[in-house]
């Protein structure tokens, strides 16, 4: 009996209607967090206001303490890519709040009970997660092409610059749903996330250049997925000098998204199957 | 019923107007039963939530599962509505199973539970709205459900507004119009009127007793509210540490108890009057309640078991035997009790239980009384709850 329940945990649907449920759910769970998203303009705010302040006084501040890189670039733009691609982890960071705020009120019962798969319900969330993510990274490009002259509003560069945002980010949504499948309280999980974020931002190259760093941090920034993330998007959106390679970076960052989405459906699942559904 | 009620209640007319029947006849064996289970078995690490559950729930009936905190009915709900999964045994709601069929048992059920779990931030109408979508039902279908149901469970002002603005009974009501909206065949509700006022909690036994004479819903609820579940149910099952106990009718249930129970309250000679009492064919026992001495105008409660109801069988240990030898074990217990503490002019509270209909027996029983010495200040006459009842079968001990 434990083994059947094992492959049942999550498994693809088999009843009649379930591919159907399956889309329905994820739509309607996208739909509910983004109504949310939307009524409550605090959450926006402050979403919105974070990397447009970096952007603001970091950048312009350090414009004149820091030497030209090899990037080219002056220090406002250096850091714009590096902002954008944080603002994408605050975002994925609040999709796993949502899952886990539903999981503690209770909402997650509804879904349980509805003609719905349990992974429509990682999905959603998962979906919903990105979506802001993706919205709050336009907002930065916007901002950082109206602060900064070298920044020009072309489409091809902004979509390819979104769709790295997009990637970098939903390796986050799907670790944030890990933490947030398993944790036990909201301070659990923020804690969690508190240790998770400030490294992620700081042992990279979104705030300095990787020739700059000591090389043990160095080969620590080199493990981190905002690396790759920010020097496809400064190639991407200023054409400047790699300092990887556009290839490396796709190549990490697709193996990153894969990665944290499946740690996240492992997590979820085994939580799903711990309560034997 | 409130008068007042009747014409909203001529909105569920239109609501469920379609015809339940069929409904359940599309499970894949389909039996007589909405709701059958065979084993259910769940344990939480040690804790054995439930243990070898057998039910069964006809179509159309209200179901009250009724026990005490932490007796697993709960769990039962959750394993029903495929919330969480068995350890062992079946389960068969609207003829599916719900480990096989998981997503059929969910079309079929509509589903409230114990705690409020409505998101705070959304407000009622969006709230039922995505519920709908979960359901996958046609926007217009949703719009039209949405304002019917809204009007009957009363919440037509407050729809607009976030559900953390509601009171704790909008949002009860809110959650029966959600497990409403979906029309199902099969309703389970736990605890339903937990923290309503008493308005509020006549109105919706009134809603589902509606409910229930237009279509063929089948209803399963728990409650701690056992004179709504004597009113109410059409059967109750009390279940106790995972394990059903007793279930039938609550008539049936209070009926096994015995009939009813005569309080004397007088004073004079106990002791001959007992020995008169055991000597009556038409007394199947009885049981010194409490004596009040009084010693100097002031008045001291007596040493014996509590005054209040037919309470003989009281724990667990007890609980097997038949009322009358619990019966006669408490006389002998509050006999060498009262023996000690009995001065004259004490007034003693006996509790009778009789084996015909108490009208008749109450002129006999006071002639008897007069004749032995023993001076009648009071009768009375108590009929047996189904309150009496969750007591005998599940002893009186504190849970949790
Ligand atoms: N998720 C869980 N993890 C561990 N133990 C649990 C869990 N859910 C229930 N239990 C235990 O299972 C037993 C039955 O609980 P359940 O909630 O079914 O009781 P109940 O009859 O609904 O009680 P109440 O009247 O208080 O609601 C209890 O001992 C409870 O502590
Ligand atoms: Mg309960």
């Amino acid at each position: 009996m434990a083994t059947v329940l094992k492959n049942r945990a999550i498994a693809a649907p088999k009843e009649p209607g379930e591919w159907n449920g399956l889309l329905a759910g994820i739509y309607t769970l996208w739909l509910k967090h983004m109504r949310k998203f939307r009524s409550s303009p605090v959450e926006v705010l402050f979403t919105l206001a974070t990397p447009v302040l970096w952007i603001l006084f970091f950048g312009i501040c350090m414009t004149g303490m820091v030497v030209p890189t090899q990037t080219g670039l002056g220090y406002q733009a250096f850091i714009t890519p590096g902002v954008m691609l944080l603002t994408g982890l605050t975002a994925s960071i609040l999709g796993g709040t949502t899952l886990l705020l539903e999981r503690v009120n209770g909402t997650l019962k509804e879904y349980l009970v509805a003609p719905i798969p349990r992974l429509a319900v990682l999905l959603g969330s998962m979906t919903s997660g990105l979506t802001k993510a993706v919205l709050q990274a336009i907002a930065v490009l916007v901002a950082g092409a109206v602060l900064d002259s070298t920044l020009q509003f072309r489409i091809l560069p902004f979509l390819a610059a979104l769709t790295i945002v997009g990637v970098y980010s939903l390796g986050f949504v799907g670790l944030a749903s890990a933490f947030a499948s398993q944790a036990k309280s909201m301070e659990s999980y923020h804690s969690l996330i508190m240790v998770m974020n400030l490294p992620v931002l700081f042992i990279s190259n979104a705030l300095y250049p990787l020739e700059k760093m000591p090389v043990t941090i160095r080969g620590l920034a080199m493990l981190n997925p905002t690396t790759y993330g920010v020097d496809a998007c400064r190639i991407l959106l200023y054409g400047s000098k790699p300092e990887i390679g556009l290839g490396i970076d796709l190549v990490v960052l697709a193996a990153f998204m894969v990665l944290g989405i499946y740690i996240g459906y492992r997590s979820f699942s085994s939580v799903m199957q711990k309560i034997g559904a | 019923m409130p008068l007042f009620l009747e014409s909203r209640l001529i909105v569920l007319a239109t609501i469920f107007k379609q015809n339940r029947e069929g409904k359940l006849a599309q499970g894949q064996d389909a039996g007589v039963y909405a709701i059958e289970t065979s084993g259910l078995t769940k344990s939480f690490g040690k804790v054995k939530a439930v243990v070898g559950l057998d039910l069964k729930v006809e179509e159309g009936a209200l179901y009250a599962l009724l026990g005490p905190n932490g007796a697993g009915k709960t769990t039962t709900i959750n394993l029903l509505t495929t919330l969480i999964g068995p350890d062992k045994g079946m389960a068969k709601v609207a003829g599916y199973d719900v480990v096989k069929q998981p997503g059929m048992v969910r079309r079929s059920i509509g589903v409230t539970f114990q705690e409020v779990s409505l998101d705070r931030n959304l407000t009622g109408r969006s709230l039922l709205d995505i519920h709908g979508r979960l359901y996958q039902l046609p926007q217009k279908e949703i719009k039209k459900r949405i304002e019917q149901l809204v009007e009957l469970v009363e919440l037509q002002e407050v729809l607009d507004r976030p559900v953390k603005t509601y009171s704790g009974g909008m949002k009860r009501r809110l959650e029966l119009a959600r497990g409403l909206l979906t029309e199902p065949s099969i309703l389970f509700l736990d605890e339903p009127t937990v923290g309503l006022d008493p308005h509020n909690r006549e109105n919706i036994w009134a809603y589902l007793q509606e409910l229930r004479s237009r279509g063929n819903l089948t209803i399963m609820l728990t409650t701690h509210y056992l004179d709504e579940a004597e009113k109410l149910a059409d059967k109750v099952g009390i279940i106790d540490e995972g394990k059903l106990v007793v279930e039938g009718s609550p008539a049936s249930l209070i009926a096994s108890l015995g009939t009813d129970i005569i309080k004397l309250t007088g004073s004079g000679d106990l002791a001959r009057f007992k020995e008169a009492l055991r000597q009556q064919e038409w007394i199947a026992a009885f049981r010194v309640a409490s004596e009040r001495i009084k010693q100097d105008g002031s008045s001291i409660e007596g040493a014996s078991a509590p005054v209040s109801a037919p309470r003989g069988v009281e724990s667990p240990e007890t609980a097997g035997k038949s009322e009358e030898t619990a019966l006669s074990e408490a006389v002998e217990a509050t006999t060498t009790a009262s023996d000690m503490a009995v001065e004259p002019g004490g007034i003693t509270e006996i509790l009778i239980n009789l084996t015909s209909e108490a009208g008749r027996s109450v002129k006999p029983l006071v002639d008897l009384a007069e004749h032995n010495g023993f001076e009648v200040a009071d009768v009375s006459l108590q009929r047996p709850t189904l309150n009496e009842v969750f007591f005998k079968y599940t002893g009186r001990r504190l849970r949790d």
